[in-house]
């Protein structure tokens, strides 16, 4: 199903995988190479998208996004820099940033996954392994034994 | 949903490629330690930083071009045919060196500083930290010709890194002749500088070296081949080719026979010759020259210091659809992996050699003038040069030096 706005803008439905629909316009959904190779194949025409691997809170967000990037230009760039950063904080609140990293992985969103995962590699840095178990959950599932054999091998990076 | 683990649901590809391969080496190892899955994404992971390579189990290697500061990291895993080979490049500035060498977890690398070529600054790197540290000038400031070989070592007992250098001065003035200056070089011997990093503040003269005539002995190649304690180069001696070799802990040098076959070989006899390490042994690569089929020999000395404990390792050949050497440059092996599989090094250019299926594949090319200078780096070490050296010298940014060598030149 595609509806068109009054400034010609076609639009499409993307269906959540627990059944939200967000219509957009296409230029902001195909941003997302996986929904534009779809767009290609004619798998819109049908209806609405159906993104079976993304939550419709996860799918808001990712939707946030692709709104900003597509409306701003190169010019905007230190300016998209700041909003990217506030996205992430706030993204952070509502949805898990591995959930939106996955997200970005199935859509195939080159931008939002690079910023998700520095985004993680950054909170990574710098805590000991305790620190980022306790950070996400991690089980340690290590052997006493075990975990002292990897720390032996590493061991400079304790120093 | 607290209890929840989100991370552990991203697969390990995702972790790998997108989020470890961003960190820098002290959080890699960190995560490795966190559980057992994510310890499983590393040892797949090559890469681990952005311009360094660790060589983990042997597989991996890291390749610094410090001429063209070309930064290439690959792995040998895509010998393997279904693999596609992941090559990172990095082009900055050119570097004026004359040698490098790797010892536990340091390289040492030697500049001109000026552009007549007087006097060579040693410098000592650790790649995982990016860090640097020079090493003093020479004591003697005499006018005159200068000749410096220098190199870095360990010494396992006192744990304590010591660089060398071997250098020679050619008194020169006006009426200097040509043979007076030969017969000068005949006489004289090389000046054995030795500094200990961390307790010297200057270089300590420990003579002269005895078996090191400064003419009379044709010498070619630099100091590589860090290997019990000591560092070696080819030299070619009256009687014919050896391998010379300074032991860090007694501040001696040391002849070391090469295999029966070529210890009566001149230098002119011998075509392309290099030497280097070969897991733990001492390893020597001869291409002879004028020999049908042209072959290079790979030898081991299964026992170190032993003259009969050489054994020939492999035979390479030149394939003629693949890959021929490239006559100018010595030929040596740079790295040996695991699978076997030899990574070779003819100046030009870098080839990987797989001897099970004979076959070559070349990895970087470089142009005539283009030397393609290509190390074997192990044991990365993540302390700073500081506890190395302590405050007894200035420790920089790496990247600083080479900023400021790109500036210069």
């Amino acid at each position: 199903m595609s509806i068109t706005t009054e400034n010609n803008e076609k639009m499409i439905t993307l269906m959540s995988s627990d059944g939200e629909e967000f219509v957009v316009e296409e230029a902001v959904a195909a941003q997302s190479q996986t929904i534009k190779h779809l767009i290609e194949d004619g798998c819109s025409t049908e209806g609405s998208i159906p993104l079976p691997n993304v939550t419709g809170r996860v799918l808001s967000e990712v939707i946030q996004y692709c709104k900003k990037h597509s409306s701003s230009d190169d010019k905007e760039e230190k300016e998209l820099e700041a909003w990217d950063a506030e996205f992430v904080k706030a993204a952070d609140d509502h949805v898990a940033l591995t959930d939106l990293m996955m997200a970005a992985n199935f859509l195939d969103i080159k931008g939002l996954l690079d910023l998700v995962a520095q985004t993680l590699a950054n909170m990574i840095t710098g805590k000991s392994p305790e620190e980022v178990r306790r950070m996400w959950n991690i089980k340690n599932d290590f052997t006493p034994e075990e975990a002292e054999k990897v720390r032996k091998e590493n061991q400079w990076a304790f120093e | 949903m607290e209890d929840r683990c989100y991370i552990s649901k991203l697969p390990c590809t995702i972790l790998r490629e997108e989020i470890f391969s961003r960190l820098p080496y002290p959080a890699c190892v960190a995560c490795k330690c966190v559980c057992k899955s994510w310890c499983l994404c590393f040892s797949k992971l090559p890469r681990l930083s952005k311009n360094i390579l660790l060589c983990t189990q042997g597989r991996n290697l890291q390749w610094v071009d410090f001429k063209n500061n070309v930064h290439f990291s690959f792995v040998a895993e895509f010998l393997s045919p279904n693999s596609s080979r992941s090559i990172m490049q990095r082009r900055c500035s050119p570097f004026a060196y004359t040698s490098v060498n790797s010892c536990n977890g340091l390289l040492s690398v030697c500049t001109f500083p000026s552009e007549d070529f007087k006097d060579v600054v040693m410098h000592i790197l650790n790649p995982i930290t990016e860090e640097y540290l020079t090493l003093p000038g020479r004591n003697d400031t005499r006018v005159g010709l200068h000749k410096d070989l220098c190199g870095l070592g360990f010494c396992p007992e006192t744990k304590r890194f010591k660089a060398f250098r071997l250098s020679y001065h050619l008194l020169l003035n006006e009426r200097n002749s040509c043979q007076e200056l030969r017969r000068q070089a005949h006489r004289d011997f090389y000046q054995v500088e030795v500094f200990t990093l961390g307790t010297d503040s200057a270089w300590r003269n420990i003579g002269p070296a005895r078996n090191y005539r400064c003419s009379g002995k044709a010498v070619w190649g630099s100091f590589k081949a860090f290997l019990s304690g000591s560092i070696h180069r080819l030299i070619v001696s009256h009687e014919g080719l050896e391998i010379s070799a300074f032991d860090f802990e007694k501040e001696q040098f040391r002849s070391i026979q090469l295999p029966h076959a070529f210890d009566k070989m001149t230098r002119k006899k011998c075509g392309y010759t290099d030497i280097g390490v070969y897991k733990d042994s001492l390893c020597f690569c001869c291409l002879e020259r004028n020999k049908v089929p042209e072959a290079l020999e790979v030898w081991v000395m299964k026992e170190y210091g032993v003259a009969i404990a050489w054994q020939l390792k492999l035979v390479v050949r030149s394939s003629e659809e693949s890959w021929q050497w490239k006559m100018q440059k010595p030929i040596n092996v740079v790295m040996f992996f695991d699978n076997d599989c030899i990574l070779l090094s003819d100046g030009g250019r870098l080839v990987l050699y797989d001897p099970q299926r004979g076959r070559h594949a070349g990895l970087a090319d470089g142009t005539e003038d283009e030397y393609i200078h290509a190390i074997c780096f192990n044991n990365p070490r993540f302390d700073s040069l500081n506890q190395i050296v302590g405050s007894s010298l200035e420790i920089f940014d790496a990247t600083k030096l080479l900023n400021q060598i790109r500036t210069s030149c």
